[in-house]
């Protein structure tokens, strides 16, 4: 068992025309993936998983709607002004860093124009 | 959870099935929301499922996300709130009516109208007001399932074009405000959903003679679950000629698709397809790849399929016409009937191909045309009927992979080497990567092993 442990999370950066549209959830422009390409990235996901499996921790997912709470009281969130969003999560082990970023870069769909992740070790005692 | 190959159910098969479903529910106004209905649904699957585990009936699951869906969308929609309220009323009124995972007959059909969802909503769409080429292009997107490149590089045209079209088809749709179409108005639509139905064959069949598209650009999104699609291409590639198989056989079995006005049309793609899916499994072989027709084991071939397909081509003699169906079955049929490559009937075939040149005429029948005559009299003839026609024949057949394949083979048995040679660099640089392009080097190149 890796000694460490992971934190991925998913960032996208709406400002990007290809991000902007999925965050939209416009499916039916010329650049939204077809059935038969989500059926190839679920496959792609799939073995991704299996050839990870001893790295996963947690899956995680997609983040939805929130809330933040601070010191003033609690607003909605997270921020529209943000420019870059935090859109889902996953949990890794590995032995070092550049391990962890290797497994999470494999991973299909994460890293792709607008869309990047970012890995920071979960500090241990 | 972590079982490869896909998601339980086709992602494409059940995209059309539901977007029909939808649209017939929602009426043609609605259809982009069906479409995104559809598509959210889809997304929030491949989001979902692969982490947690697939439903234990997805399409059921599938169906409930999209019309909730829908049903939001057409709620927030102020200005259509009276009329969403209408539709909440109808949709939440009878919801076991509806089975999505079932025989996807998609709601109460009446009397004459053709009960398959899919069906119904195809013919709907092949509204004559549109050119073919359009009602093509949105048939072949919204309702079987293929994104724009698909159509585009299918149809041999620009993504850009594509995609105009089918917002042109959508627009004339949505105007009509009804989806539906009486029984008495199917006949004139025939012709179109023959049409849509043949592109959805041959994008399933087509792949030894896969040709280059002119101008698609695959966009960055696309390109890496392109190269894992082609691990799996043949079973999608099979399930289209199985859709479109099921389709023209509901269609045949309306009466509509059996009368005298079109059913020797509807009998003849039915013979097309069945000749050919009868010996599709034979045309690949374990690692993939694509087997020539001289090569293919025909023991493999299907014959009860065969058998079906030659009984469909009977019932398409009768009456005076005769399509681009007929001459394309009657070929397939001159094939099959052959117990080998050596004993078939070229002549026959060059009589079929001649027919369909002064009756049917389409420009991709010329390289089989000019590959049948070089079989009867010899590769000469063959290059001499390029040479007649290569005046007339379109940029997208000359530039295509095929037809540099076509006039290398040629070249190389006349004892042309030079331009073998050179025709045979045009159809490597041409041709997909893949097994495609494999199948290619090797035929054009015999004792040279391809790169693994």
């Amino acid at each position: 068992m890796a000694q460490n442990r992971y934190l991925c999370m998913q960032i996208s950066t709406p400002h990007t025309k290809e991000a902007a549209a999925e965050d939209a959830g416009s499916s039916t422009g010329a650049g939204a993936p077809s059935p038969g390409s989500m059926e190839a990235m679920y496959a792609a996901f799939q073995a991704w998983q299996a050839q990870f499996k001893d790295h996963i921790v947690d899956m995680g997912g997609p983040l939805g709607d929130g809330r933040i709470a601070t010191a003033q009281g609690i607003k909605d969130g997270p921020f529209i002004e943000t420019k870059e969003l935090i859109g889902g999560y996953m949990i890794l082990t590995a032995d070092t860093l550049d391990e962890a970023v290797e497994v999470a870069r494999a991973c299909p769909g994460v890293v792709r124009p607008g869309s990047s992740i970012e890995v920071r070790v979960i500090r241990q005692p | 959870m972590t079982h490869s190959g896909g998601p339980p159910v086709s992602f494409r098969a059940v995209s059309s099935r539901l977007v029909a479903l939808l649209a017939c529910r929602l009426g043609a106004a609605h259809l982009d929301t069906a479409e995104d209905a559809v598509q959210t649904a889809l997304v929030r699957a491949l989001e979902l499922w692969p982490r947690q585990g697939a439903p234990e009936k997805p399409e059921a699951w599938l169906f409930r996300v999209a019309e909730n869906h829908a049903i939001s969308m057409l709620r927030s929609e102020a200005r259509r709130a009276r009329l969403a309220r209408t539709h909440v009323a109808a949709l939440s009124g009878a919801p076991a009516a509806v089975d999505p995972g079932g025989t996807g007959t998609g709601g109460p059909a009446l009397r004459g109208e053709v009960a398959d969802a899919t069906l119904r909503t195809l013919l709907a769409c092949c509204d004559p007001r549109l050119p073919l080429e359009t009602q093509l292009v949105f048939a072949l997107k919204t309702l079987c399932g293929l994104s724009v490149s698909e159509v585009a590089a299918h149809l041999f045209a620009t993504q850009a074009a594509t995609y105009k079209r089918y917002a042109r088809a959508k627009a004339v749709l949505k105007a009509r405000g009804r989806l539906d179409v009486a029984p008495a108005h199917y006949a004139a639509r025939v012709p179109g959903v023959c049409a849509v139905l043949y592109a959805l064959f041959t994008a399933g069949h087509l792949r030894a003679d896969d040709v280059v598209r002119p101008g698609a650009d695959t966009s960055p999104t696309e390109a890496p679950a392109d190269q894992v699609h082609t691990d799996q291409v043949h079973a999608v590639r099979h399930a289209l000629c199985d859709d479109a198989l099921r389709l023209v056989r509901v269609l045949a079995g309306h009466p509509v698709g059996r009368g005298p006005a079109h059913g020797p049309t509807v009998h003849a793609l039915g013979a097309l397809m069945l000749l050919h899916r009868a010996r599709l499994d034979a045309r690949v072989d374990a690692a993939g790849g694509v087997v020539r027709l001289d090569a293919q084991d025909r023991a493999r071939w299907d014959r009860r399929m065969i058998h079906e397909g030659l009984t469909w081509l009977q019932r398409a003699a009768s009456g005076p016409h005769y399509t681009r169906y007929h001459g394309e079955a009657a070929i397939a049929a001159v094939h099959c009937m052959a117990p080998s490559f050596e004993a078939t009937p070229w002549d026959e075939i060059v009589a079929h191909y001649a027919r369909l040149a002064a009756h049917a005429p389409a420009p991709g029948h010329s390289v089989g045309h000019a590959l049948a005559l070089a079989e009867r009299d010899g590769p000469r003839a063959g290059l001499a009927h390029f040479a007649h026609i290569a005046a007339d024949a379109p940029a997208w057949l000359t530039r295509s992979a095929v037809w540099a394949a076509a006039h290398a083979d040629l070249h190389r048995r006349a004892g042309h080497g030079e331009k073998a040679r050179a025709y045979t660099a045009k159809a490597l640089a041409r041709a997909p990567a893949g097994p495609v392009r494999d199948a290619l080097a090797q035929r054009l190149n015999p004792g040279l092993n391809p790169a693994p």
